[in-house]
Order: C-alpha cells, then sequence, then structure tokens
C-alpha cells in the first residue's frame, strides 16, 4: 500500500527524544556508512543560516502560492553538508526497479514499508527530515563518475494530505517531489534528480548552499522552514504560545546556548567516542568523525565527559588507559552471558566504566562544566544521582543512555560523585546455529541493529528472545558491585520505631499484650487464707506468723503432700541469696564463709489434714532426733540443716497436709543473712518458702 | 552514635551464611570496621600466638570496646540490647570473633548470656574504675571463668557501683587471702548479703559494705 | 519483714505520681495513672525512650509510729528512710531515688521522692517499688527489740506493691525491622517462625516484615523524611505483608484458621499471633470466603488505615 504523507509522518512518532537529537543521530548515520575509506575521515558540517520565503518559493513554483501564504518573514535553515562519503550515488530516478542510495534516500520513501532491497532494511529514520521543517527537503550530492564527477540535486516535499492548512493543495498523498525532468519508465512517469550542473548552481545560489568543488564527493540535505521546537522545551516559557513565537526565538537559553549549541552538544552526545577519537579503532568500525557546527569544530570545545567516553571506549582496546586523559583507574570487563548463545566464547561485550568526582569533569569554578545528566540527557537536577551508562552500536553511535527502561535497577551513589560507563558490544560476535536460526541474524551486531527502533534510540529484545535483558543486567550487577560494594545503611533505630509504632497505631489494638499504650488492670494475688487451699497436684511448703526470740525465729509451717505418689520429702535449710539458695553442703566447700549461718532448733508436726478432717499428731523433734508419730504414718529424721519426712503409713498421701511449728536458730547475730526453707520433693516437684 | 540491631531470625541466616562462606568480614558498615578492626585485631593476634591468655584478651577486647562503645555515646539502652551484640560479631568483626571462639553460634548470637563481645563490654562496665589503667590494674590476676560469674548474674538489674568497689577492694584481699578461687568465694557471699541489705544505705555506703565484707570473710 | 497489716496499720497513702521530661515542649504521655499504675509512656509518639529523658516525682504519706518498737519492725530509735527502688531486667540495670528518713518523732511523714532516667537508659519496662531501710540503728536497744532489724541499709520490706513503668510494650510496636540484605534480595519478606499461634506473641522474633534497605527500590519505598502515613508502596507491601501472614496461618495451623474464618470460639494468649489475625479479621471486616475477597478487603482496608492518618481505633 502507498504511502501517504501523513503515515510517513506517523513513523517515528518518537515523542521522548528530541526532534534534534534524533536529526542529527539519523544524519551522521547516513554520513558514515557512505564513507569512501575508512582511512579517511568522514567531515560532517552542520549550517544554520537564515532565509526568506521567496528564496525556497521561487524554485517550487507549483506550491510558491501555498508557501508564501503559510511561512512568512525571515526563516531558518539548517544544512547538513558531508564530505569524504560517496554520495548519492546509483540511478536518477525509480523507474525500472531501479537500486541506488539516490533512489533509496529521494524516493523510495512513497514505497511500502514492507518492501526490503536486497543489502538491508529500509531505514525509516530517513524521515526525520521532514518533521524539522515545512516538510521540504532538498538534497544535493556530488558522485564520482567514471572518471570525473557528477551532481544530483532533487527536492521532496511530505505534508500531512488530511491538515486543512496543507500546502500542497493539487496533491492526494502529500508526496511531491521536485527535480529533473520526468522519466517514463515501466508504463509511468517516476520523478528524477536534476544533473545539470549550471542548473544545480543557481538553486545551490538561491539556497545559499556550498557546492561541491575539486575531489570532493558527499551529500547536502537543506532543510529550510525550520521549526521552532525543536530544542528541549525549557526553551520556552509557559506563556509563550508556539504559533506566535518568530523564528529566531530558537536562541532563547538554557545551557546549551541556542540551536547551535544544542547541535554541538547532540553531537557529542551520540557520537563522542568517534569524534577526532585519535586512538578510534579504524579497524573495528570504520573512519573516524570529523563534526563542525557552524564553522566550529566540536572536539575543540569538548567538555571533559566527552573526553572521558573516549577514554572509557578506547580501554575497550587497549590494555591500559592513557594515565593524562583519564589518571582514575577505568574499570572495564567482559560481559559474559550465560548459556549458549554464541559461537565459541560468550563474550557479548565490554562495560568499560569509571567514578568520577565534581572536579574531575570541570563541573565547579573556573570551567563550570554542566552535570553529565545535563550533557548526556538534558536533565536539570542531580538529586538522584544514579549512574549514567551509554549504550554503542557498531558505528560508534550511542544507543540511548540509561533511559527509563534500564535506570530502575542501578543504584546511585553519593551526590558529587558520577559513575560514566560504556557498553561496547562485540558486534562480530556470532550466534549460535539454534540462536541464529532462532532470531534470523547471524550476529550479535545485526541482532542489535534490527532490534532497535527506527530512530536507533533504544534495543528492544524481540518477543521470545532476551539478549537484550541479560546484557543490561549483566552491566547494571557489574556496576554495582564494583562502584557500589556492599554497603550496609544502619537500621535507623529511630526509623524502626517511627515505623513500628506507626503500623502499631493503625493495626493493633488497644490494650494489645504488653501494650505500652494501654495495659489493663493486673490482678494481684493475695496470699492463701489458712488453711491453705492447694489446688494443684505438686507439694507445697509453706510458713507464716513469725515470732522471734533472741537468736531464733520461730513460724508455722504447713507441707501439702502432693497428690504425685511422694514417698519423702526433705526441707533443707538454706541461706538465701538474689540468685539460688545456698545448702549447707555447698556453703562448707569454702572455707572462708566459715560456719554454716543457721540450724534448726526444733520442729513439731501438730496436725495432719486429709480433705476436710483435721487430725492431731504430735511430733517432737530436736537436731539428732528422729522419730514417728503416734499412727505411725510418718517417720521424721531432724538435722541441723534438713528435715526428712518419710511416708510409712503404707497408703499413699495423696492430697494430705501437714502443719506444726518450727524454729530456726541464727548463730551469728550480726550475720545479715537470711535463712529459707526449701522443699525437696521425692518425686522431683518442690517449692520454695 | 547509632549501631544497628537485628533479631533472632535475621543472626541466624546471617550466620549461616557465614558458615558456609567463612567467617570473614563481609562488607557492611565500613565506617564501624573501620573503628574495630585494628585495635581488636592486634588482641586477637597476641592471643592466637599465645602471647596474650584467654583472659587477657577478654580483658583487652573489653576495654577497646568500651572505650569505643562508652556509655555515654550508645547509651545503656543500646549495650543492654543483644540485638546490638549480635549485629557487631555476624556483620562487623565476626573474623575477630571466630579467632577468639571458632565456630560457636553461642559465641555470636544464640545464646544471649554468652555473646563474646556483649560479655567483655559488661564486664569491663562492671569493673570500670574510671581509666582504662586503673582498670586493667584491678583486672590483672582474674580468670575467665570469673568474668563469666559476674556477667552472667544480671538478675533483675547489675548493681554497678556495687561490683566496681568489689572489683577495687579484692586484689588487697586477694593477698592476704590463701584460698584461690576468692572471687567467687566473695561473689557468693555478697549474693546471700544482698537479701537483707542494700550497700548504699548501710554504714559507709558501698566502701564500706564492701569492706566489711571482705573482713567477714576474713575472719572466719 | 512487711506484711500487709504493717502497711494498714501506718495508713500508707501514696500522693501525686508526676512525669516530666527536660525537653521542652515535650511531654512524657503518661496514662495518667496513680500508683502502682502500671503507667505507659509515649502514647501519642512524641515522647520516646530514645532520644528524650524522664523525671518522675512520687508523693507518698503515712504515719510511721507503729514501725517502731517491740511489736513492730524497728527499734525505738532508729531511724528509717523510704526510697524508691527500680529494676529493669531488660535493661541490665537497677537503682533507687533519694531516700527520705523519719524517726517515730516525726509524726506523719510526707516524702517525696525523686527520680531521673537518661535518654537512650532503658529498654522494656523498669519496674518500681517503695521500700523501707533501716537509715540509722538503735544504738542502744531495747531487750525487748533485740530480735528486730537494726542496722544501716537492712531492708525492711516495701509497701503498696510494685509499679511498672512501660518504655517499650511488645504492644505498641508492630513487628519490623529493616535489615541490610544483598541489592538483588526481595525488596520485602515476611519471617514467620511461630508454630503455635495461640501462645507465641506477635512480635519481631516470631513474626515480622523484614524490610531491605539495601535494595534499589528502598528509597522509594521509604519516601521523604516527614512524609505523613507512609508511601503508597509501603501501603503495598503491608497488604500483602498482612495478606501473607494470614495465609501462613492457614497453611501452618489450619484448625487455628479455621476457627479465626468462622468465628468460632478459640482460646489465644494475650498478644499471641492468634489474638492479632482474630483482632486483624473482626475488627476490619474482613471477607474471608476465598483468597481473592481476602486479599481485596485488606488492600482496602490498608489504604484506608494509613490514608485516615493511621488512627487507632
Amino acid at each position: 500500500m502507498q504511502q501517504s504523507g501523513s503515515s510517513l509522518l506517523h513513523l517515528i512518532q518518537n515523542d521522548e527524544m528530541v526532534p534534534l537529537d534524533l536529526l542529527v543521530r539519523e544524519s551522521v548515520q547516513n554520513s558514515l556508512d557512505a564513507s569512501i575509506n575508512t582511512m579517511e575521515p568522514v567531515r560532517v558540517s552542520f549550517r544554520l543560516i537564515s532565509h526568506v520565503t521567496d528564496a525556497v518559493a521561487s524554485l517550487l513554483p507549483e506550491i510558491a502560492e501555498g508557501l508564501k501564504r503559510k511561512y512568512s518573514g525571515t526563516r531558518l535553515m539548517l544544512q547538513i553538508r558531508d564530505t569524504g562519503t560517496q554520495g548519492l550515488t546509483g540511478p536518477v530516478s525509480l523507474g525500472g526497479d531501479a537500486h541506488g542510495n539516490l533512489v533509496k534516500l529521494v524516493y523510495e520513501i512513497s514505497q511500502p514499508q514492507e518492501k526490503k532491497n536486497a543489502g538491508g532494511s529500509w531505514g525509516l529514520g530517513k524521515t526525520v527530515y521532514y518533521r524539522m521543517g515545512a516538510g521540504i527537503v532538498f538534497y544535493y550530492s556530488r558522485i564520482r563518475k567514471g572518471n570525473g564527477f557528477e551532481e544530483r540535486l532533487a527536492a521532496c516535499f511530505v505534508e500531512n494530505e488530511k491538515s486543512p492548512d496543507k500546502v500542497m493543495t493539487s496533491s492526494k498523498t502529500g508526496i511531491a517531489w521536485w527535480g529533473g525532468e520526468n522519466i517514463y519508465a515501466d508504463d509511468a512517469l517516476w520523478a528524477s534528480a536534476l544533473t545539470d550542473p549550471s542548473e544545480i548552481g543557481s538553486v545551490l545560489l538561491r539556497l545559499g548552499a556550498d557546492p561541491y568543488v575539486d575531489e570532493e564527493t558527499g551529500t547536502s540535505v537543506i532543510i529550510p522552514f525550520l521549526r521552532h521546537d525543536l530544542l528541549p522545551r525549557q526553551a520556552f516559557t509557559e506563556d509563550d504560545d508556539e504559533a506566535d513565537l518568530p523564528a529566531n526565538a530558537l536562541v532563547s537559553s538554557p545551557w546549551y546556548g541556542g540551536f547551535a549549541g544544542y547541535l554541538k552538544y547532540s553531537l557529542l552526545r551520540w557520537y563522542a567516542v568517534r569524534i577526532s577519537n585519535e586512538s578510534y579503532p579504524l579497524f573495528a568500525y570504520g573512519s573516524k568523525l570529523e563534526a563542525v557546527v557552524d564553522g566550529e569544530d566540536v572536539s575543540e570545545i569538548m567538555p571533559p565527559l566527552f573526553r572521558v567516553l573516549q577514554a572509557l571506549f578506547n580501554r575497550v582496546y587497549e590494555e591500559e588507559s592513557d594515565p593524562q586523559t583519564l589518571p582514575e583507574e577505568i574499570f572495564c570487563k567482559p560481559v559474559m552471558l550465560r548459556g549458549n548463545t554464541f559461537d565459541g566464547d560468550q563474550c557479548a561485550g565490554w562495560i568499560s566504566a569509571v567514578r568520577l568526582t565534581r572536579e574531575q569533569l570541570g563541573m565547579g569554578s573556573p570551567d563550570n562544566e554542566h552535570s553529565p545528566f545535563a550533557y548526556l540527557m538534558n536533565r536539570g537536577d542531580d538529586t538522584v544521582c544514579l549512574p549514567v551508562i551509554g549504550y554503542l552500536r557498531s558505528p560508534g553511535m550511542i544507543v540511548s543512555w540509561n533511559d527509563e527502561k534500564w535506570k530502575k535497577v542501578l543504584k546511585g551513589g553519593k551526590s558529587g560523585e558520577y559513575v560514566i560507563g560504556l557498553f561496547v558490544p562485540y558486534s562480530s560476535q556470532a550466534f549460535t546455529q539454534q540462536m541464529a536460526a532462532s532470531t534470523g541474524c547471524e550476529t550479535l551486531e545485526e541482532y542489535l541493529r534490527s532490534t532497535e527502533k527506527a530512530d536507533h534510540s533504544v534495543w528492544a529484545d524481540r518477543s521470545g528472545q532476551s539478549i537484550i535483558r541479560r546484557i543490561s543486567t549483566n552491566v547494571q550487577n557489574k556496576i554495582n558491585d564494583h562502584f557500589f560494594p556492599v554497603e550496609n545503611v544502619p537500621a535507623d533505630v529511630k526509623t524502626n520505631l517511627d515505623v513500628s509504632r506507626r503500623l502499631a497505631r493503625a493495626f493493633l489494638p488497644a490494650g494489645f499484650g504488653r501494650d505500652s499504650r494501654f495495659v489493663p488492670e493486673s490482678g494481684r494475688g493475695g496470699d492463701p487464707p489458712f488453711p491453705f487451699v492447694f489446688p494443684g497436684t505438686n507439694p507445697v511448703f509453706r510458713v507464716q506468723d513469725f515470732s522471734y526470740l533472741p537468736g531464733k525465729i520461730i513460724m508455722s509451717w504447713t507441707l501439702f503432700w502432693g497428690k504425685k505418689k511422694c514417698q519423702a520429702h526433705r526441707l533443707s535449710l538454706d541461706v538465701a541469696t538474689i540468685n539460688l539458695p545456698i545448702s549447707a553442703d555447698i556453703w562448707g566447700k569454702d572455707s572462708e564463709l566459715g560456719e554454716f549461718p543457721f540450724a534448726f532448733d526444733f520442729m513439731t508436726a501438730s496436725f495432719l489434714t486429709r480433705g476436710k478432717e483435721k487430725t492431731v499428731i504430735a511430733l517432737h523433734l530436736v537436731p539428732g532426733e528422729k522419730g514417728a508419730d503416734a499412727e505411725k504414718l510418718i517417720d521424721v529424721t531432724v538435722s541441723e540443716t534438713a528435715i526428712d519426712m518419710v511416708n510409712i503409713s503404707g497408703n499413699s498421701m495423696d492430697a494430705w497436709s501437714f502443719g506444726g511449728t518450727l524454729a530456726i536458730r541464727v548463730k551469728k547475730k550480726d550475720e545479715d543473712l537470711v535463712p529459707v526453707i526449701l522443699l525437696q520433693a521425692d518425686s522431683g516437684q518442690g517449692g520454695v518458702q | 552514635m547509632i549501631i544497628p540491631h537485628i533479631v533472632n531470625s535475621v543472626a541466624e541466616e546471617a550466620y549461616k551464611r557465614l558458615q558456609q562462606t567463612g567467617f570473614s568480614y563481609k562488607g557492611a558498615n565500613p565506617e564501624l570496621r573501620a573503628m574495630l578492626y585494628l585495635p581488636l585485631n592486634e588482641i586477637v593476634k597476641k592471643f592466637t600466638s599465645k602471647e596474650y591468655k584467654e583472659y587477657t584478651a577478654d580483658i583487652e577486647a573489653g576495654l577497646v570496646l568500651y572505650s569505643l562503645f562508652s556509655p555515654d555515646k550508645i547509651g545503656l539502652r543500646s549495650a543492654s540490647d543483644e540485638g546490638i551484640w549480635k549485629y557487631l560479631s555476624i556483620e562487623i568483626a565476626p573474623d575477630l570473633v571466630y579467632a577468639r571462639w571458632g565456630d560457636k553460634e553461642n559465641r555470636f548470637w544464640k545464646e544471649k548470656r554468652r555473646i563474646w563481645l556483649k560479655t567483655v563490654w559488661w564486664f569491663i562496665h562492671l569493673s570500670w574504675q574510671g581509666d582504662e589503667e586503673s582498670t586493667r590494674k584491678i583486672l590483672q590476676d582474674l580468670t575467665t571463668d570469673e568474668i563469666v560469674q559476674l556477667v552472667e548474674r544480671a538478675g533483675s538489674g547489675y548493681r554497678v557501683d556495687l561490683n566496681r568497689e568489689i572489683m577495687k577492694q579484692l586484689p588487697a584481699y586477694r593477698s592476704k587471702s590463701t584460698h584461690r578461687d576468692i572471687f567467687r568465694v566473695v561473689m557468693k557471699f555478697n549474693t546471700a548479703r544482698l537479701i537483707a541489705t542494700e550497700p548504699s544505705f548501710s554504714e559507709g555506703g558501698t566502701v564500706g559494705y564492701v569492706r566489711r565484707l571482705f573482713n567477714s570473710l576474713s575472719q572466719r | 519483714m512487711l506484711d500487709r497489716q504493717a502497711a494498714a496499720r501506718i495508713g500508707w497513702m501514696p500522693e501525686s505520681f508526676r512525669f516530666s521530661c527536660s525537653t521542652p515542649d515535650v511531654d512524657p504521655e503518661s496514662n495518667g495513672a496513680s500508683w502502682p499504675g502500671p503507667v505507659t509512656l509515649g502514647h501519642q509518639g512524641i515522647w520516646n525512650p530514645v532520644e528524650h529523658d524522664l523525671f518522675l516525682e512520687i508523693t507518698m504519706r503515712f504515719n510511721p509510729a507503729t514501725f517502731f518498737g517491740a511489736e513492730g519492725i524497728a527499734c525505738s530509735n532508729a531511724a528509717l528512710g523510704i526510697v524508691l527502688e527500680w529494676t529493669s531486667p531488660e535493661s541490665s540495670q537497677r537503682g533507687h531515688s533519694n531516700i527520705v528518713p523519719f524517726r517515730r518523732e516525726s509524726g506523719k511523714v510526707k516524702a517525696t521522692l525523686f527520680l531521673r532516667f537518661d535518654r537512650n537508659q532503658f529498654r522494656g519496662q523498669v519496674q518500681l517499688s517503695a521500700s523501707f531501710y533501716v537509715v540509722e540503728p538503735d544504738s542502744a536497744p531495747d531487750s525487748a527489740e533485740r530480735h528486730l532489724a537494726n542496722r544501716s541499709g537492712l531492708c525492711l520490706g516495701s509497701l503498696g506493691g510494685t509499679c511498672s513503668l512501660f518504655f517499650d510494650g511488645n504492644g505498641s510496636l508492630f513487628p519490623f525491622v529493616e535489615y541490610a540484605g544483598l541489592p538483588d534480595d526481595a525488596l520485602w519478606r515476611i519471617r514467620y517462625e511461630s508454630s503455635d499461634p495461640c501462645e507465641d506473641l506477635f512480635v519481631a522474633d516470631m513474626v515480622c516484615l523484614e524490610i531491605n534497605n539495601r535494595h534499589p527500590d528502598y528509597p522509594a519505598y521509604k519516601g521523604v523524611d516527614g512524609q505523613k502515613g507512609g508511601t503508597p508502596m509501603e501501603r503495598q507491601i503491608v497488604a500483602s505483608w498482612l495478606t501473607m501472614f494470614l495465609l501462613i496461618l492457614k497453611e501452618r495451623n489450619p484448625d487455628v484458621f479455621e476457627c479465626l474464618k468462622n468465628d468460632t470460639y478459640l482460646k489465644f494468649s494475650d498478644g499471641s499471633i492468634a489474638h492479632f489475625a482474630h483482632y486483624l479479621l473482626s475488627t476490619f471486616q474482613i471477607n474471608r470466603e476465598n483468597l481473592q475477597n481476602l486479599s481485596a478487603t485488606l488492600n482496602k482496608v490498608v489504604a484506608g488505615q494509613f490514608l485516615d492518618g493511621a488512627g487507632t481505633l
């Protein structure tokens, strides 16, 4: 299906990228592709001149009226002129299934997208020229032909045919050409380029463009009626209405200083590694690039950042970096993919990166260079200082700078420090047979090229493939690991508390657990009444009702025998401590401690309770004595520091309790020690009183 | 100064990683590491070369920690938080704790009373005599076991002044006594006395209390 | 030793019980409890034990006459003292306030006791009790009084119970922990160690939301300092965490979960994991029909709880 003006203009709707960047990338790419001889540099020159509408209109009589109506006053024209290149060779028109540079650039634009030439896919990027101005583009070229030269000139106008104020009122498609005589072939009339030198000469004069002379060959692309919104939007204030702005509104400037300035930085941004790079590896990629804007060689204004990029690139091909260019150690490592992607080693390319300070980038005075974020991405601020990684492709043009898709996974360092890196793919790396079949490409370069969007701005894996994703993950990991080694951010105690409390306020009930916001009334048990009620099964020993005689403490005692079929219990007299009590045996082990300070004085067992029934027994013993009660239920042995009671009744004493009085003698009055009686129950349970 | 703290589950996992990948410093918080490494490494080296006995290594390590993380720098709230000590043991100085104790998870995190770094810090805290030299002097003749006894019995809170006074008067008493284990005996007796008496309110205050404590023993 | 009868005999009564802080305009936000509390601090989340100190003042009244003499606890001519003792096992510390002395002749005593706690001194709780000590012994005690404690420093006992000051309580802190993981670990994870949700407490050692502060998204999760109510990412994480929490509970203890789901009787300890789950499901009326609904209602609730300024219910 034939293309129309509107569909073409839609093809590269790249709203993200600044239009001038697109233009720079495309035009320089084309020039480099056309280089004659890798040993000779390709030189691309950008020039901005002003023109009056009439200069152009007079060349295009059919639309002169329309042009004059739509465009008035002085306008800007951009001329992109390359040398050291072949020029637009081949036939001058499409008729007869022609192939050649000229027809490819100028005339095939109207052909359906699906048509592919032998030798590569059709670059849609060329449509960028038509988006830069009114839609009119002049192509002028000089080529070698035989022993001499030939010049060609043609113009093409692409306009949205649906637009209400279109200039080409008679065209249905919105695409039209000017140039030489139409050529008849294959039952159709085909537009063709002008080749007559004198006619070409007068057109160039009208346009104010320089002809090619001497041995020069090359191509010039001339774009009149340049739009004024080609720069990043911050060139304008909010009050400006774009339509009202005169052409020279372009000169309102932020850091790059206007149209020409932006072009310079754009060239550096995308082609720095190739621009006048002395060490540029010709064997790898082809000719060096010289870039000029309005007569000024871009390499002369190259800020340190771009020299760093060159150094990073060169480092991939050289063993070491040149300490003069870059005293910092460059981190350069191959990016190896896992699995069987390539024949031979699995190297997809190299990451070359370095960490620099503001000073090293010349960001302080006196140079006051702008930050890498400004130079490379038009970003104003560096509050979030992430590493900046450029992904290169074989022509040396950087495909993208760390765009949105990748930024998320990289981490940032402290502000004031920058990490700049380049990924250089190993272009000629061949795929395995399997990969080649599945991707349809023989080499990595092919695959990368094929996945680039029409504007070369991003690599995106084709569905079912993951090569690019793996490369970028690998790059990010290497950068992270090398420049941001595992660094602990201390868990700020206050932060943790803040968050914990905030979440608690939202989600925890009042009175929850040991809540420091609210604690319910805690019940406090009192002393159990006497006689004691024992709900449990364990034996328990209790004393109370203390009275004192000189050197003696007298108390009442009760022992609940317990439900656990115990045969005997021992009450041991210990010294209380803030930890565990000290028994007489342990006390005795340290002679320093001297004599054990307490002793039982006497003990009586006066009653026995079985359930609700209380029986009187009468047993009175002093240390050294042993005896049983009248009914022969228990046998008691008393020593100075222990009382042993044994069940001799022949029955179980489940839930029985005994009680009586006992006295403790305090051997040294001034001792300030406290006695305690421990119950050592036979079954292993015990209580302390 | 804020030292991060970690809970048991995190400590357990991190310790397993150490066991698998070696007890080396993994790169966390370089500032803390820089603070600790040189002084502690010196001590650990002397321990490994047998120049320092266990006890001396522990005292010296405690002194280093106490100086770097003094109570007014980190607060007793942090010092009593095992999580801090677990963090320091596992993330900041695993190689040093390992050199002292080997692969013993109790000393790194598992048993809160045995985390080495914590124990030695508290031991110094409980023995502190106002400056490093005086503290070192009175601690000369004790054993590791004795450190353990002092620190492990935190009860419901250490009696710091009392402990410091006991440590202070101990050397003089030790020289008079023939008993090998004198520190242990004093502490034992002290625990019995404390049931009824509050040292700061007794005659002569804490100093008087301790003097009487020692005197009672020597008179028996 | 003192017992309740002794306390009754001297008519011991705590009067005022006040808290303050040395930082200007900061109040310890105690719950206004009287002795013996318990006292909770930092209600509004402004006062906290890390940044702020605490002054405490309590006044007590009593008539100690009956303490002295053969029937009492001290010799007639001894001097006794009342003091506020404090212990904090979690902070491994203990100490006491000023001691206010009195004798038999003192008549009715009004004792004001002060304590100052430093910032960053305590974790957990501090227990306070009012204790009596012999300050000065009777130099010539009566023969009938010889059994009585008569040496300075001897403890005669405490009165009025123990007051707990809560500096950090489990219930006021959601189990949340930040840790330093690896950058390609997840940003958040749930840790769930409990096997007995009805007994195990809802605390960080059992169940926890862990945030990896070395993850590249951590800055986005954390947001800007001073940002109220957390970031959108935090809300999402909390909602997901709560969903996972309930799911793991269901997986490990399906019977417990069934009871929670059907709102049938379930016995659980105060502050336990099951307690929290029950609270979560019932208070916020989470739809438990199926996982989808559960997740959806949880998400809604979480957003609501945060956007409302995270108020308590």
